[in-house]
């Protein structure tokens, strides 16, 4: 019994109170008067709630009961008395302004601090309202074009996949080729495949979904604006150049897009292989952008055939969309030899021209979306030397990579397959085409036999600290060398924008000596009326990102011609009752890109399918549809936990004391009450809820709201 | 494929968890190894967890709220052991423990089986303990013998053995067509009518409060009482069919009977009878009219109940808080014995009636009553408020319920001239949304809350609610106000001091005073 109370007070003066009371109650139900005070000692302490409080008074009256002379006990009861009041005021009904799922909300303010955000309905454009768009929808921040995900997934979802179209067409401006070939920035961000949530939701094929299974006609979005009587030239005619293009005509102003090559389209055209983007999806959405009077004019260099100068001087504004046309060639011993080539060019060759010859053995280097287009494309080529069996010949198409030897191409690159950026599922694809790669390796000299390369030398390579990309740095191994036969190297080793073509007069003002230009990243360069966009401004990026960064241009463009912000965002705020979606959404599986066999993968059939329609739906219903807003309205709220008892996730509502802002409003923490009456608000930590709806149907009072919140761009009014 | 609706947990757990636990294993079981899935279908025997983590609280089944002293004796005894020598009366007429150790659970149930008493459908998904009026059997306004009626539900296996309905049933039946039985805050509520001498029962379904409470529609006008338990059998069987097993905050009969109506609703409880092919279905005559009309209680301030039987009388008690301690419940036990007719009968404002006192003990029973503490005044009147057990020892509560419960009660209940002139008057008090207290419908309705301070924290307090009564077509009270827990009692005295001045005459009840002047005139008066 001594011991079991000096454990017991142990115990409680580690705080463990929960604990002791067990240990009290071991022996038997409590009644001896020492358990009893300790009990009560136990809950005094604890003291979080009024629980507590009467607990400790149950145990401390028994204890004085039977005679406890300990002077804590009567202190218990004493300090555990409340006591009346008169009443400070009127008798008057609660009072609140967001109010429940079913209540109506006024376009006002948002009358505290703690509110999401700036205004309770309609437009709204605080620091705290853009903040809570890009840390509630990942997906939407995360995309460079900042498409509207979750408001083309429900569209899916709910069948309208015309309607899931135009949302791409208006955000990305290349849905369909998007939806084949993007970088997907997206989905590695998705709330689905958080920690123990899942896998992200497949947004890229959904996105094609949305093209495949809207009329086949051409869509030609309304235009903001009437004509300005601005006149702009676009060089280039890529994804950044053609969405400026496109952005610039919604505009209303005049676009003439000038091309070198016999057809637009960039890097869509003349880097991405057939198999992966067949060539009229990308005819037909480049006609949407012609069809609003954009013109394009191929075959003409600026630089070459009209000079940059002119085009200055005939135009109210240029923006120079040139892509990056520069190669990065690893400079190696015998890096002059015949059958070293950079990726970008044999691809244009093979786009172009249907083959090439690239002989028996293929090596190429590099890990990034070339480097995969590359090998993919390169095995898709040579003899048709491997005899197929008699009965199945028939099944097996004539170019199929099935009829080609395998183990003669293959990628070789320096780091781990870690620190690859490739297109996700692009690695499994390569295995499955059986294209061997090799990592942690790095090419250290060409060995070549008249003239032409005969074998590479590599030698092996360890992770180091990272570099400046974050990556970490390959560190090579003494006396791992080794020689691989070879003849054809293939580089993607990436490229850099190309300014030899801008006239020599005005060159060194935006150029530097390296050959970038001297604005950087920026959209406006050192000479007026001259703007760079896309991967001529970054550097080499992806599709998705030249779209984004063209679309940032543009509007600084406008505002150079038209001297004022016409465009704006805002985050747009709208009541509804109910999200549409059912707690088993989020059980359904990723839904797998159905692919053609081997057997009918050759150079120009396209290997992924698409998802039926049926599966589009499936996988659209996935999304959490993150742009909804679950608040609780803490003036209606009762604090009675019951939405904390039917939460999902361990951090999704809380019970707070206080909220941490900055300097603009937005909230940047929290800090969590223990006691009941330390609770200000019952919260939902909107970042980390999964918009489930077991908060609202648990609310008895209807406290909790649900309003979808947008990001629009719309014309300054 | 496009997901659909699965099971929910709870669904799940009455279908893999077998709710008859044997509380002897479940005594040598460490706690971590009871799942809490386990732990929650331990209500489906009357154990809950109580709000303090070593204790659990034990709900017995008292049909009609009738114990015999030898029962409740048996009782008082297992409290003074395991249950720190205290018993709670719940609103379900009925006697629930607290403080029990998981170690102690089955000594409770084994104790009270072995004085016929069962805890099996004490709580959970099941019908719940069937109530009625404490007049039952003895009162003089009786038309039908409801006690029987109750009697036969509660040994009937086919309603006993439901243990997995939608969410829980509740059933009531009255022995006169009066307020007391509660019948319209119940899933099913019974009411007696006589027709030329024959007894038949008028139906009543889809009634019951928690967080969106549901006023109960007339189903049937008549049934004969032979066709009764083949009824309520069908009301439970279709309750089981068509409760929204998804959403249990819209599982109960309230939300079937609401979204089908009271015929349809009629007449799928006739196609239930006809499956199981019982005849005579033809003598149930549908309702004329969904809209009740329950008579006014009888009861209204009497200490001392002539029944029915000639000789004998019901003396009432009040219990105060609900709370019996040992030594109280023994003298009640041993008055009932030696003065009454060894019978106890729950309220369910949580208090207790001794019945067949013979005619010549009851002023020695009250004289004992008065002189042992007890109070007799004051029923249906200011002092007799019902209060659940709040934030003291519940889960779900928001407010310390009994501690408002005690202010009032000081503050208030000891005027005597103050209370007499106020009137009829049920102050009821719930610690949060579910309505255990009853809030709903009392005259005076308080139900915890929580009130955000803007400088920090937040206080405990309460949602006032006035003008709800179960009599007529019923009504649910309506919201007047917040306040601050330590100004409840200024609060309330306010709200009757505005009665007071503005009523028309001593005649108007306070409920008949809030119908009349609506509840928006009331927020003006008080919020000055």
């Amino acid at each position: 019994m001594e011991q079991l109370l000096k454990e017991a007070e142990a115990l409680i003066d580690a705080g463990q109170c929960n604990e002791a009371v067990e240990l009290l109650c071991r022996q038997g139900p409590p009644e001896d008067t020492r358990i009893c005070e300790l009990i009560a000692l136990a809950h005094h302490r604890k003291d979080l709630a009024r629980g507590d409080v009467f607990s400790a008074v149950v145990f401390a009256s028994r204890a004085l009961a039977q005679g406890s002379a300990n002077p804590l006990m009567k202190e218990i009861i004493e300090t555990a008395r409340r006591h009346d009041q008169t009443l400070a005021g009127p008798l008057d009904p609660q009072d609140y302004a967001m109010g429940g799922w079913y209540e109506q909300r006024p376009a006002a303010a948002s009358p505290y601090s703690s509110c999401a955000l700036s205004k309770l309905k309609g437009k709204a454009d605080a620091p705290k309202d853009f903040d809570w768009l890009d840390r509630n929808i990942p997906c939407q921040k995360a995309c460079p074009a900042s498409t509207d995900i979750p408001g083309y997934l429900q569209a899916i979802y709910e069948g309208r996949h015309a309607d899931a179209y135009l949302i791409n067409l208006r955000d990305n401006i290349f849905p369909a080729v998007l939806g084949r070939v993007c970088a997907r920035p997206c989905e590695s961000e998705c709330r689905h495949g958080w920690d123990g949530l899942g896998d992200p939701v497949a947004i890229c094929f959904s996105k094609r979904s949305a093209a495949d299974f809207k009329p086949q006609d051409s869509v030609v979005l309304d235009k903001w604006f009437p004509s300005s009587g601005k006149r702009v030239a676009v060089v280039g005619s890529g994804v950044a150049g053609l969405a400026a293009a496109r952005q610039l005509a919604l505009l209303g102003h005049a676009v003439t897009v000038y091309e070198k090559h016999g057809s637009p389209g960039g890097m869509m055209n003349q880097g991405i292989p057939v198999f992966r983007l067949p060539r009229d999806i990308i005819a037909r959405e480049i006609g949407q952008v012609a069809a609003l009077g954009v013109e394009i004019v191929c075959n003409t260099a600026i630089g070459r055939d009209l000079p940059l100068t002119r085009l200055l001087a005939e135009n109210d504004a240029v923006v120079m969309a040139a892509g990056t046309l520069r190669p990065n060639l690893l400079d190696l011993p015998g890096h002059e030899l015949e059958g070293i080539r950079h990726g970008l060019d044999f691809l244009l060759e093979v786009n172009e021209t249907g083959s090439t010859e690239v002989g028996e053995r293929v090596v190429v280097i590099g890990g990034g979306f070339t480097a995969m287009d590359c090998a993919r494309t390169a095995r898709r080529l040579g003899a048709t030397t491997v005899q197929i069996e008699e009965e199945r010949a028939d099944k097996v198409a004539a170019g199929s990579i099935l009829r080609i030897p395998k183990g003669n191409v293959g990628v070789w690159y320096r780091r781990s397959v870690d620190e690859m950026l490739v297109t996700p599922g692009e690695l499994e694809e390569l295995e499955h085409e059986h294209i061997p790669l090799e990592t942690m390796v790095t090419p250290k000299a060409y060995v070549g036999e008249n003239g032409r390369v005969k074998a590479i030398r590599f030698i092996r390579t360890e992770l180091g600290e990272p570099d400046a990309s974050g990556r970490r740095r390959p560190v090579e191994i003494k006396g791992s060398e080794f020689e691989l036969p070879v003849d054809t190297v293939l580089l993607a080793t990436g490229q850099f924008p190309d300014t030899a073509w801008i006239d020599e007069a005005i060159r060194a003002e935006l150029a530097g000596e390296d050959g970038w230009l001297k604005s950087g990243s920026a959209y406006a360069t050192a000479r007026e009326k001259l703007f760079a966009a896309g991967d001529f401004a970054t550097g080499a990026s992806s599709l998705i990102q030249a779209i984004g960064h063209a679309k940032q241009c543009v509007r600084e463009v406008d505002r150079f011609l038209t001297g004022e912000v016409r465009l704006k965002d805002y985050a747009r705020i709208e009541d509804v009752t109910e999200s549409g979606r059912i707690r088993e959404m989020d059980q359904v599986p990723l839904q797998p890109m159905p692919t053609i066999g081997l057997e009918r993968r050759d150079l120009p059939t396209e290997v992924e399918l698409g998802f039926p329609e049926e599966t589009s739906v499936d996988e659209a219903q996935r999304c959490y549809q993150c742009h909804y807003k679950y608040e609780i309205d803490s003036d209606k709220c009762i604090y009675c936990d019951w939405c904390i008892k039917a939460k999902p996730r361990p951090e999704c509502i809380l019970k707070v004391k206080t909220l941490r802002h900055d300097a603009e409003g937005r909230i940047v923490g929290w800090e969590i009450a223990e006691r009941a009456d330390d609770v200000n608000m019952i919260w939902i930590n909107q970042e980390d809820c999964i918009r489930c709806g077991a908060c609202v149907a648990a609310c008895p009072v209807d406290a909790i709201s649900i309003q979808k919140v947008s990001l629009v761009t719309e014309p300054v009014a | 494929m496009k997901a659909q609706p699965d099971l929910t947990q709870v669904e799940k757990d009455k279908l893999e968890i077998d709710p008859d636990f044997d509380f002897r294993e479940i005594a040598r079981r460490p706690f971590e190894a009871i799942t809490p899935n386990e732990l929650a279908m331990f209500k489906w025997s009357g154990v809950y967890h109580q709000l303090q983590p070593s204790f659990f609280m034990i709900r017995v089944v008292t049909p009609g709220g009738r114990m015999t002293t030898r029962q409740f004796n048996r009782a008082v005894d297992l409290a003074e052991k395991y249950a720190q020598n205290e018993l709670c009366i719940t609103t379900r007429q009925t006697l629930q423990f607290h403080w029990i150790r998981k170690e102690d659970i089955y000594k409770i149930i084994e104790g009270m089986a072995e004085v016929g008493i069962t805890t099996k459908n004490g709580c959970g998904d099941v019908p719940r303990n069937i109530i009625g009026d404490s007049l039952a059997g003895a009162g003089p306004v009786q038309v039908g013998d409801s006690l029987k009626l109750i009697r036969m539900m509660a040994d009937d296996d086919e309603i006993q053995n439901q243990r997995n309905l939608p969410r829980k049933h509740k059933i009531s039946v009255a022995s006169s067509n009066d307020a007391f039985a509660q019948t319209l805050m119940n899933c099913q509520g019974w009411v007696p009518v006589e027709r030329d001498g024959v007894v038949g029962w008028k139906f009543h379904a889809g009634g019951g409060l928690g967080a969106r409470p549901y006023l109960a529609k007339v189903v049937f006008d008549w049934v004969p009482e032979e066709l009764v338990l083949d009824v309520t059998r069908a009301a439970v069987e279709a309750f089981r069919r068509h409760g929204n097993r998804r959403q249990r905050a819209h599982a109960r009969l309230k939300v079937v009977v609401d979204t089908m109506g009271a015929r349809k609703f009629g007449e799928l409880l006739i196609d239930i009878m006809k499956e199981k092919g019982i005849e005579g279905l033809d003598r149930i005559e549908f309702a004329q009219s969904d809209v009740p009309t329950i008579g006014r209680m009888y009861l209204n301030g009497q200490e001392v109940v002539p029944q029915r039987q000639p000789g004998r009388s019901i003396v009432r008690i009040m219990i105060p808080r609900s709370e019996l301690k040992t030594a109280d419940s023994r003298t009640i036990a041993n008055l009932a014995d030696e003065l009454g007719g060894g019978v106890i009968m729950f309220t369910n404002r949580q208090n207790i009636e001794l019945h067949d006192v013979p005619e010549g003990n009851v002023e020695a029973m009250l004289g004992a009553l008065h002189q042992a503490g007890f109070r007799t005044d004051g029923h249906e009147h200011l002092p007799d408020i019902v209060a659940c057990v709040g934030t003291t020892m519940c889960k779900m509560a928001v407010s310390d319920s009994p501690d408002a419960y005690r202010r009032l009660y000081d503050a208030l209940a000891h005027d005597e001239v103050y209370w007499k002139s106020v009137g009829t008057l049920r102050i009821n008090i719930t610690g949060c949304p579910n309505n255990c207290g009853q809030a709903w419908v009392s005259d005076i309705g308080l139900r915890g809350t929580r009130t955000r301070n803007p400088e920090g924290g937040s206080t405990e307090g309460y949602s006032i609610f006035v003008g709800g009564k179960l009599s007529e077509a019923g009504k649910i009270a309506e919201y007047l106000c917040d306040v601050p827990n330590d100004e409840v009692v200024p609060a309330v005295k306010k709200v009757l001091d505005t009665y007071l001045a503005h009523r028309e005459s001593q005649a108007e009840r306070f409920v008949d005073f809030c119908e009349r002047i609506g509840v928006a005139k009331f927020q003006q008066l008080v919020s000055k």
